[in-house]
């Protein structure tokens, strides 16, 4: 995989660090920045093989759900048409893993509509699955949480956004500037 | 913050580091140095494995738990982050025989994630691993939706239980069904006084005010679930065993084991004085006791609060939960029983 674009992400998500833990603290346990991090850190170290890396490095429920779209972003690095279909199957995976479905305020509400703005816009897939997935993310505020932590902790963490979504429209405006597709 | 550490990134390995040195007749390290096993394993073609893969943070459960008579081995995660299946799956590759292994899985979402994942990926390799689902917490999810719950410290009796039986010489499918049993025996609830702080951020875990103690995990929709004033703790166990009881009714005359566990922070002085208060209400209920458990063994961080669970053993069951076991952190179990 591009190690400049892992690179990239590793330097946007040290910025994001606290916030994300901030966000993760209101819903979970306030590490989900540290999470996705130091599986950046070893993916960007390892770029043969982004994947595995990550998953063994981040650990947690993250680690494993976050690597399926790393893999996503691999196949479809040098090829952007092959974009939605690859985060559709991403997003399919997630969805069995982790028993989630659209509206249960997790990573699949930012993940969904970005495989389908890409597969919707053959000009411009980067772009317009980042976009999608910003709005994706900004929409699980109101949402009362049914997978993940945040289930378990009071109200469900209505209005707050989902960590897990705003890491996903994160990772994707990242990879839509890597394309040269400004949003 | 003050936490007794060198840095955030050593601290499981610091800790496993003290583990294996403290108690080097009992757990060894595996060949990968998450991997916590048995220092004098036992023939693997012979007996079934028992083990579990969890995030660190919470000890002694589960680490202290390997040894003869309980757990084969423990792959340790990062702090509150369950391993990831490449590694749980070394653990099983390195204690998995021709008995075969169980995976015990506490359900919560990363373990169960990784858990299955890597029970998937051992099979593709043709070791012989069922994994075994533990949930028990009533709060998590309501009555009839018992499989969407959360695992507690009543987990604690599948890992004795089926750690003893695997012991004897017990099959695997015949240790899955046991398990199964047992966790349809089991019901826990929780309460919550003050935050543990994470030693990953420094902060609290969740902020209650000074009067409060919360009941369960919150969940909403559940009614009398939830933040409650601090009062004498009479009433509050009280209401907790109505619950437990609604939840999963015993009848009179039936042996019940009770374990009440510390979430880290709450004193053995209270966890007694919870526990006479679970042992009178049983008492007027003419619920039969036997083979208490009472400390902190499943914990997090320094959170203040406790956990009531109740077991209704068969008499096998029974017999394995007092079953003598030799690990750094199980306690005695007991026999003494009181009517």
């Amino acid at each position: 995989m591009n190690q400049t674009f892992l690179l990239h992400l590793v330097s946007r998500f040290e910025q994001l660090e606290a916030r994300l833990n901030q966000l993760d603290a209101a819903t979970g346990d306030g590490d989900h920045g540290g999470t996705i991090l130091k599986g950046m850190r070893a993916a960007a170290a390892t770029p043969d093989a982004p994947v595995v890396a990550f998953r063994k490095a981040a650990g947690g429920a993250s680690g494993s759900l976050f690597s399926l779209l790393i893999g996503a972003l691999e196949q479809a690095e040098n090829d952007s048409s092959t974009l939605g279909d690859a985060l559709a199957t991403a997003a399919r995976k997630i969805s069995q893993l982790g028993q989630a479905r659209a509206g249960d305020k997790t990573m699949l509400d930012a993940l969904l509509p970005a495989a389908a703005a890409a597969n919707a816009d053959p000009a411009n897939p980067a772009a317009a699955a980042a976009e999608a997935a910003r709005r994706g993310a900004e929409a699980t505020k109101p949402m009362q949480a049914k997978r993940g932590r945040a289930k378990y902790v009071e109200g469900g963490g209505v209005g707050h956004l989902d960590a897990g979504a705003f890491s996903v429209a994160e990772i994707l405006t990242q990879f839509s500037k890597e394309h040269g597709e400004q949003p | 913050m003050k936490k007794l550490i060198n840095s955030k990134e050593r601290m499981p390995d610091d800790m496993i580091d003290g583990f294996v040195a403290a108690y080097p007749g009992i757990v060894a390290r595996g060949q990968n140095p998450r991997v916590v096993c048995r220092a004098h394993p036992k023939d693997r073609d012979a007996k079934v494995t028992l083990l579990i893969g969890n995030g660190c943070g919470h000890e002694p459960i589960a680490m202290g738990f390997v040894g003869s008579g309980l757990l084969d081995a423990n792959v340790v995660g990062d702090v509150f982050a369950a391993p990831s299946p490449d590694l749980i799956l070394e653990g099983i590759r390195e204690v998995t025989g021709k008995a075969g292994a169980v995976l015990l899985i506490s359900r919560h979402e990363g373990d169960v994630i990784n858990g299955n994942a890597a029970a998937m990926m051992a099979e593709d390799e043709n070791l012989s691993v069922q994994p075994l689902l533990m949930y028990d917490d009533i709060s998590s999810a309501p009555k009839g939706s018992e499989d969407e719950r959360r695992g507690a410290a009543g987990t604690i009796f599948v890992y004795k239980i089926l750690g003893a039986a695997a012991e004897t010489g017990m099959r695997l499918d015949d240790l899955v069904t046991l398990g199964e049993d047992v966790r349809s025996r089991t019901r826990t609830l929780a309460a919550a006084v003050a935050p543990g702080i994470s030693p990953l951020t420094g902060a609290p875990m969740f902020s209650l005010p000074d009067d409060e103690i919360y009941i369960g995990m919150g969940v909403h929709g559940e009614p009398g679930v939830g933040r409650r004033k601090v009062g004498p703790v009479r009433d509050l166990v009280a209401f907790m065993l109505s619950e437990l009881l609604e939840d999963r009714p015993i009848a009179p005359n039936t042996p019940t084991v009770v374990l009440v566990n510390g979430s880290g922070g709450t004193t053995q002085m209270e966890l007694l004085t919870v526990f006479n208060e679970v042992a009178q209400g049983l008492e007027k209920l003419n619920i039969p006791r036997v083979s208490p458990m009472i400390g902190s063994f499943s914990t997090t961080q320094e959170m203040a609060g406790f956990s009531i669970s109740l077991l209704t053993p068969t008499p096998q069951m029974l017999d394995l939960w007092q079953a003598p076991q030799s690990t750094p952190n199980f306690p005695a179990i007991h026999k003494g029983t009181r009517a």
